[in-house]
């Protein structure tokens, strides 16, 4: 791993941090003035941002489709909870701890993802994840079942524990996305989109696929654990059906909706689709045809989602967007990959 | 490390800001309304549980306001809708109580969201009456502000442990899915069961999802049970019925209380004679169709006319009427303090539908529950109603 | 005791299998896949409880009913889809038709959720089971319209796609999208037909399961699953194959549910699906590979 550490370190160099943490300060500044019912919403935001960064490291850059991050999800939150449960290891260690298993079983999915694309992928993954729930509701010894299980929440200089997981959630988050950001900026994230958009032709190119998709899964999986652990903490309780594959589609419809393929999309698609959520909580049922139409609608009509307009509002700043292939939606270009690109 | 630094100078500098403000003398009293919060699935598979549940205290609240209110004040119900999600319902909670700032909580309808919820609600000292959600966990141990108007799922194993003992069963079968619900009920019963001596002859589990109940029929039929407990869902539990009744099992069938009537049940069997050994157990000793509902349901399908009248719908009105009924004892001075005083001291309440007298003594108000079963002409017939011995 | 394990195992495997054809049409055909399929099989049985329960009509009326709001479904996913369905967004299709999935679940509950929570649809046929071998075998008539009805349907897209000049059409523009349109097959025709003609299946499959079990607006995604899983099983791209697997998933379930756990019985189609995804890339039966580097 010395070409990511080079990168942050270049990255360090290069200034290109110090939006990210003043926007960060902003947030915390913002979050410390609001109400308990508002800032569980904006650390929900938080969280999710983080999730779907990683996801989108998978499915914008790197074009795999996984069903199974709900599942790495659930597993981080899991193992956070559980850990200070069942062995009384401080919420650090329990964290750490979660992140580093569920990267590594999130990289364990790269096996099928050697042999398989496309849709196979996805149901593998989605085969995954329901025996990851199935092995959540009935391995009750040391899961609590389906009935779920309090887990401790935090407290740090003092604060309230909404406030405390508020703070440490935006710290990680903003640390994780300067992170994630660097990679995909650098020569890995050039790879993971020559995969994404021909890996025939990234592999006669001497990109190491394998590695590569490795890295991919690895890197998601570790954002899905880390933002595990922080929501065991947020939640205060544990229960498999926060893991389920309704929230799965949840973050697809964040991921989509922020624009994938785009680090600020991360970010913009969990506050969008939570905002939403609130607003329909008393809607008599359009819950799910609003959002059904909100993923068809983006699909088809803003398939990059809504980060490039931001970033066009904003004086023409470059686009992080990666420009080359469109993959949702999108009639592709003279730049395009191939046709065959994306199925076989 | 400068990152940090800034962040903790911040915090410093905004907690100060942070401390809730006291607008109101009483959060959602004013001279003329109170202003009371409810939370559950609106939406979404589960609606049932809390959106009919919310249409019988709603149902209620109106009837109470019709006659002039509380004290002089009239009730205001807000709605939230949790989708049953722990994280929705604690979203649903602190919406409630810091941004409509409402007087007390009625609600609550899956148990995990209660739990995950529970935590605030604890904090928050909101008085909060659980008018649906079963699970034992959000009640016991006793919590100054948590009341539950609903049979708690110990309760409810332990009584229908009882039953099958007064009906000298010696070996008996369960058949349960496995989520939330059902292994909540699943984790009470076994105990209670080993209590009264009942030996668990199979212990089958049958998902929502199944489409059949062959096997499971075939086990609970080769386990020698004298009768079967089912912790199901309508759903798969008239699955494995068909099933009984295709491969010609008989045997003494038990429901719970998310199959309270025991008509719409065999509607939903749709085998003759399927549910003829089916006796289920309710927190209403009267079923929709009796004549003591009759004045109810009229009202409820006034007000709600596009939603089916259910059972659920009674549970309701047996919160709302223990709300009322504390809210008065309360009298016009009232608190949150003075309300959970009265809910407290809530003793032999007298409640429309519900099987006993309410006692809140213990926070746990319904100490009775009734057995219904439906008579070959199809109507329900309440058989019993019982009460811990 | 496996006599009637396998007759019921059977039974409900026909029906994945018949979800399978779903799939299958619509990869063949279009090399797309329909996550709302499962959700217009429950559509496909809530039309036929309200022809059959609310109006009255008799089951004969509901078939034809069913099929044609399956039909108005079908070519209105396939409008709104159309921009969609070519090989470069295969993955873009796959999210909106999530978002169908939403769309065609939230209507059934808009229509019908305030109703109750779990519907029966009265049997097609109504009469005593057929008992075989002295007791041995119990077949009850539901179970042998519903396995009737699969079968048939199973012939009769086999016969189209040997027989019809659009099967015909739809199999050289599964195999090769670009050559058959310079051979001058109209393609659009060819991929609106493929997706109404999976969800067309699957509707009826709807209306073949709902007397069997209770409905519900959620019921959908779970049969998809299956019939996922069977399509995967059997190669994606065989009929035959679709069906076999059907069964094949409906069997194992169901045995391993009496012989070893029926807590196992969830986990068993998820096992399958990856056993076969991983280990068996081409299905039991052949079929195109679908492997990539």
């Amino acid at each position: 791993m010395a070409v990511p550490v080079q990168s942050i370190r270049s990255a360090w160099r290069s200034g290109s941090w110090v939006y990210p943490v003043a926007i960060a300060v902003v947030v915390a500044l913002i979050g410390m003035t609001l109400n308990p019912y508002l800032l569980f919403l904006l650390t929900r935001v938080v969280i999710f941002s983080m999730l779907v960064a990683g996801l989108n490291v998978l499915m914008g850059y790197s074009g795999l489709l996984s069903f199974a991050h709900a599942a790495l999800f659930g597993i981080g939150a899991y193992v956070t909870g559980l850990m200070q449960v069942h062995l009384g290891v401080p919420y650090p260690v329990a964290l750490l701890t979660a992140t580093v298993g569920v990267t590594g079983a999130g990289t364990l999915l790269v096996l099928p993802a050697l042999r398989l694309s496309g849709i196979h992928l996805a149901i593998a993954t989605l085969a995954v994840a329901q025996a990851v729930h199935w092995v959540l509701i009935n391995w009750s010894a040391v899961t609590f079942g389906a009935g779920g299980f309090r887990a401790p929440s935090i407290a740090i200089f003092g604060l309230n524990a909404t406030q405390s997981i508020f703070l440490t959630s935006l710290v990680l988050t903003t640390i994780g996305y300067l992170m994630v950001r660097q990679l995909v900026r650098t020569s890995f994230g050039r790879k993971f989109v020559a995969i994404r958009d021909n890996s025939v032709a990234a592999a006669a190119n001497g990109v190491n696929v394998t590695a590569t998709k490795t890295i991919a899964f690895a890197l998601s999986a570790g954002c899905a654990g880390l933002a595990g652990g922080l929501y065991s903490a947020l939640l205060g309780f544990v229960a498999p059906e926060s893991f389920n594959l309704e929230q799965m589609i949840l973050m697809k419809v964040m991921a989509v909706v922020g624009g994938l393929g785009t680090m600020l999309g991360s970010m913009i698609g969990p506050a969008l689709v939570i905002f939403l959520q609130e607003q329909l909580r008393d809607s008599q049922g359009w819950l799910e045809i609003i959002f059904g139409a909100v993923l068809i609608g983006f699909v088809l009509f803003l398939p990059k989602g809504i980060a490039p307009l931001i970033y066009r509002v904003l004086a023409g700043k470059r686009t992080e967007t990666v420009e080359t292939g469109p993959r949702t939606g999108q009639k592709v270009g003279l730049s395009a990959p191939t046709d065959r690109a994306v199925e076989n | 490390m400068k990152l940090f630094s800034q962040i903790v100078g911040v915090m410093l500098m905004t907690t100060a800001l942070a401390v809730p403000a006291f607008a109101q003398d009483v959060q959602g009293v004013s001279d003329t309304s109170i202003k009371i919060g409810t939370f559950g699935p609106i939406t979404g598979a589960n609606y049932a549980f809390g959106r009919l549940t919310m249409n019988g205290l709603e149902t209620l609240f109106a009837d109470v306001n019709a006659a002039g209110g509380v004290n002089g004040r009239t009730l205001e119900l807000v709605r939230v809708d949790d989708q049953c999600d722990p994280a929705g319902a604690i979203a649903a909670v602190r919406k409630l109580i810091f941004d409509d700032q409402v007087f007390a909580i009625i609600g609550g309808s899956c148990s995990n969201g209660v739990m995950a919820a529970k935590e605030d609600i604890e904090q928050s000292g909101i008085p909060f009456v659980n008018f649906a959600a079963a699970s034992n966990n959000i009640s016991a141990p006793e919590i100054e502000n948590i009341f539950t108007s609903m049979l708690t799922s110990n309760l409810e194993s332990a009584l229908q442990a009882q039953y099958l003992s007064d009906l000298g069963v010696k070996r008996v079968a369960v058949v349960a899915q496995h989520d939330a619900w059902g292994s909540d009920r699943h984790k009470t019963l076994l105990p209670a069961l080993a209590e009264k001596g009942i030996e668990v002859a199979v212990d089958e589990e049958l998902s929502m999802e199944a489409n059949d109940a062959t096997a499971q029929v075939l086990r609970v039929q080769g386990s020698g049970a004298e009768a079967v407990v089912l912790l199901s869902y309508p759903k798969p539990a008239s699955i494995f019925l068909r099933d009984a009744a295709r491969l010609g099992f008989t045997s003494s069938f038990i429901g719970t209380s998310v199959i309270p009537d025991p008509v719409a049940f065999d509607e939903q069997v749709a085998v003759p004679g399927a549910t003829d050994n089916f006796v289920t157990i309710s927190p209403s000793r009267y079923a929709l169709d009796s004549a003591e509902a009759a004045e109810w349901l009229e009202k409820l399908t006034t007000k709600f006319p596009d939603d089916e009248p259910h059972t659920y719908n009674l549970y309701g009105i047996t919160a709302g009427q223990l709300t009322v009924a504390a809210l008065e004892q309360a009298g016009a001075d009232l608190t949150q303090a003075s309300f959970i005083a009265a809910l407290e001291a809530t003793s032999g309440l007298e409640t429309t539908f519900a099987p006993g007298p309410l006692n809140c003594e213990t926070h746990q108000c319904l100490q009775a529950a009734a057995w219904i079963k439906r008579t070959p002409e199809g109507k329900t017939e309440v058989v019993g109603l019982s009460t811990l011995d | 005791m496996l006599s009637v394990l396998l007759a019921s195992g059977v039974a409900n495997g026909l029906l994945y299998g018949l979800v399978a054809l779903g799939v299958v049409v619509l990869a063949k055909a279009a090399n797309a896949f329909n996550f709302s399929q499962g959700d217009v099989m429950a559509l496909g049985g809530f039309v036929s409880y309200a022809v059959i329960v609310t109006m009255g009509y008799g089951s004969v009326a509901a078939l034809p009913i069913v099929v044609i709001v399956a039909l108005f479904v079908g070519v209105l996913s396939y409008l709104l889809l159309r921009p969609l369905m070519d090989a470069q967004h295969a993955v873009a299709l796959l999210t909106a038709t999530i978002g169908l999935s939403f769309l065609v679940k939230g209507t059934i509950r808009l229509i019908w959720g305030r109703q109750g929570d779990y519907f029966a649809v009265p049997p097609l046929v109504s009469g005593p089971p057929i008992i075989l071998f002295d007791g041995a075998v119990i077949i009850p008539l539901q179970h042998l319209v519903m396995s009737g009805g699969a079968v048939l349907m199973l012939a009769l897209f086999a016969l189209f796609f040997r027989f019809t000049r659009l099967g015909l059409f739809m199999r050289s523009v599964a195999d090769n999208p670009r050559a058959a349109r310079i051979v001058g097959i109209p393609t659009e025709l060819v991929l609106c037909s493929a997706m109404v003609l999976s969800l067309v299946v699957s509707a009826v499959a709807g209306f073949l399961l709902a007397p069997a079990t209770l409905i519900f607006p959620d019921m959908g995604f779970s049969l998809f699953l299956k019939g996922f899983a069977a399509a995967i099983i059997g190669g994606m791209m065989s009929l035959p194959g679709a069906v076999i697997g059907g069964v094949l998933l409906g069997v194992t379930e169901v045995l391993v549910s009496g012989y070893i756990s029926s807590t196992a019985q969830e986990l068993s189609a998820f096992v399958l699906i990856f056993v076969a995804l991983i280990f068996f890339p081409r299905g039991l039966f052949g079929g195109r590979s679908s492997r990539s580097v």
